[in-house]
């Protein structure tokens, strides 16, 4: 079983193992990938491209998000985030994601936005980073002991820099942030009933758009907070997305083991929509890949009829899941059960 | 003494109120934008005014002119916002812009550059009566040629067009 713990809980040689597989798996050739590319970097082209998914069954030129502005966000990037962190225990073994607990501002201040970890917020306008192993190149006299032989910086792909160059950028501008502690626990507890409307739809609303009466300060704020690279669809180029979709991943987490405390006998699928609900918000039902019983791309089990709306260019840096078993949203309610080995996620230490 | 508050705050979002209201006895008000240009394409004043009470196209400019916005997008850091008014066929229409076209959120900060609240403001400015009742606020004007599956909005804008064409980018960039 992976443990995922809060970043600023992390020792020196644990923070190190994680950058150390983060530089690597940056520097990993992309299987049948182009030249240039990583396996990293098809990880964020995976991200651009889940917006606009072709499915068999849709009208002709349709697309579906996958991965956002819906239910199946939740599920969809519990996958996605699985994946990466297979692929970073291939490079280092035993590494794990760590998350930033958005609460511990004084910690993440003085701990994870550090150069030693991910380097420093932003302050402006989006530029790119000043220091630590995040920037492109890094000055061989700063390269710390574990830096992997070849490797000049943490480069951005051209093809995904989405305009901000090819060192990874962040910027300021400003917004309220963090998250009180009593908004995050009432989000955590957040169970709004309405006859025929499952409560899951407002948790997930609030967990990924956010809510002023619970708080507005979750998801979308946080990418808005970090800036830069973090305020695109190519926002996993900024290693901060992977630590920041953790907590997302743990509060929901921690929303399911409350509901399946608070609701005796009832099974992880309980606390998911059933598939035929509508929607409270848009009278529809969740679009395909968001319901429970459905396939998400790219993991689909090769089945055929599958494109994305992208820049062609951009294509050949996807990944190939073609071979990989199809997973449903089911398949994702236990993070101890996701797949063999499964994780769960360990409480924050005292400030 | 506790001073009165100088902010109130407010979220857009899928599913969340449409109208936010502008009778405010703050001088400040903070919006949250999800999805801006994507899911929401710009604020509108709405009023239940018309020209003869004293909301004219020279009093919706010189509303527009006392006000100031800014937009705080990761995308851009923080710049202006545009507040203008449009002469439509059906009459003068005050219109805020939201940035950048962005997947995940922006900030839209408004204060008056009176110093007065907004309900002051808006009083002193559109109506030639103090005392009649009305009400006015910003409508969240819903986008057209956003990506998500089953919305697409006007017919012929393409309601899953990808704003620039270029993939993911496309999503964060204006």
């Amino acid at each position: 079983m992976d443990v995922r713990r809060s970043a600023v809980d992390l020792a020196p040689e644990e923070r190190d193992r994680f950058l150390e597989s983060l530089i690597r798996l940056k520097h990993r050739p992309a299987p049948g990938g182009p030249p240039g590319a990583s396996v990293y970097d098809q990880f964020v082209a995976l991200h651009g491209a889940v917006f606009a998914v072709l499915a068999p069954g849709l009208p002709p030129g349709d697309t579906v998000n996958f991965g956002h502005w819906n239910i199946g966000f939740c599920a969809w990037h519990r996958k996605y985030l699985r994946e990466f962190e297979k692929s970073l225990q291939a490079e280092v073994a035993g590494v794990t994601l760590p998350y930033w607990d958005w609460t511990d501002h004084v910690g993440a201040v003085g701990k994870l936005f550090v150069a030693e970890f991910l380097g420093a917020l932003g302050a402006g306008a989006p530029a790119p980073l000043a220091g630590g192993v995040l920037r492109n190149p890094v000055p061989e006299a700063e390269r710390p002991a574990w830096w992997p032989a070849g490797a000049e910086g943490y480069p951005i792909h051209p093809l995904l820099q989405a305009e901000f160059g090819l060192a990874l950028a962040r910027g300021s501008d400003g917004v309220g942030w963090p998250p009180t502690a009593a908004g995050v626990q009432q989000l955590e507890q957040l169970v709004i009933q309405q006859p025929g409307v499952h409560p899951f739809w407002y948790f997930w609303l609030v967990l990924e758009q956010g809510h002023q009466q619970v708080t507005s300060r979750t998801h979308n704020r946080g990418h808005n907070f970090i800036g830069g690279h973090m305020s695109t669809g190519f926002s996993p180029n900024d290693p901060v997305f992977w630590l920041h979709h953790a907590n997302v991943d743990r509060l929901w987490a921690n929303w399911q083991a409350r509901r399946l405390a608070d609701v005796p006998g009832s099974a992880p699928q309980d606390h998911y929509p059933p598939p035929a609900e509508l929607s409270p918000l848009d009278g529809d039902p969740a679009p395909l890949g968001h319901r429970l019983d459905d396939q998400m791309w790219p993991w689909v089990g090769g089945a055929p009829g599958f494109d994305v709306e992208i820049d062609p260019a951009v294509k050949p840096l996807l990944p190939d899941f073609s071979s990989a078993p199809a997973v449903t949203v089911r398949e994702m309610l236990e993070t101890e059960a996701v797949d063999a080995e499964g994780y769960r996620y360990e409480a924050p230490g005292p400030p | 003494m506790i001073e009165p508050p100088t902010t109130v705050s407010t979220t857009l979002f899928k599913g969340g109120p449409t109208l936010i209201d502008l009778l405010l006895d703050v001088t400040e008000l903070r919006i949250t934008v999800t999805g801006p240009r994507m899911l929401f394409d710009r604020l509108e004043l709405v009023t239940t005014l018309s020209a003869l009470d004293g909301c004219t196209v020279p009093r919706l400019r010189e509303l527009a002119g006392s006000l100031e916005g800014t937009i705080h997008c990761g995308l851009v850091g923080v710049q202006h916002a545009q507040i203008r008014v449009e002469t439509l066929r059906s009459g003068g229409s005050l219109q805020v812009d939201l940035g950048p076209p962005s997947m995940y959120q922006s900030e839209l900060v408004l204060r008056t550059r009176t110093g007065e609240t907004f309900r002051a403001l808006v009083r002193r400015l559109l109506t030639s009566d103090p005392t009649r009742p009305f009400v006015a606020g910003l409508h969240a004007v819903t986008a057209v040629g956003h990506l998500e599956h089953g919305h697409a909005g006007t017919p012929g804008h393409g309601g899953h067009h990808h704003p620039t064409g270029d993939g993911g980018a496309g999503h964060g960039r204006p």
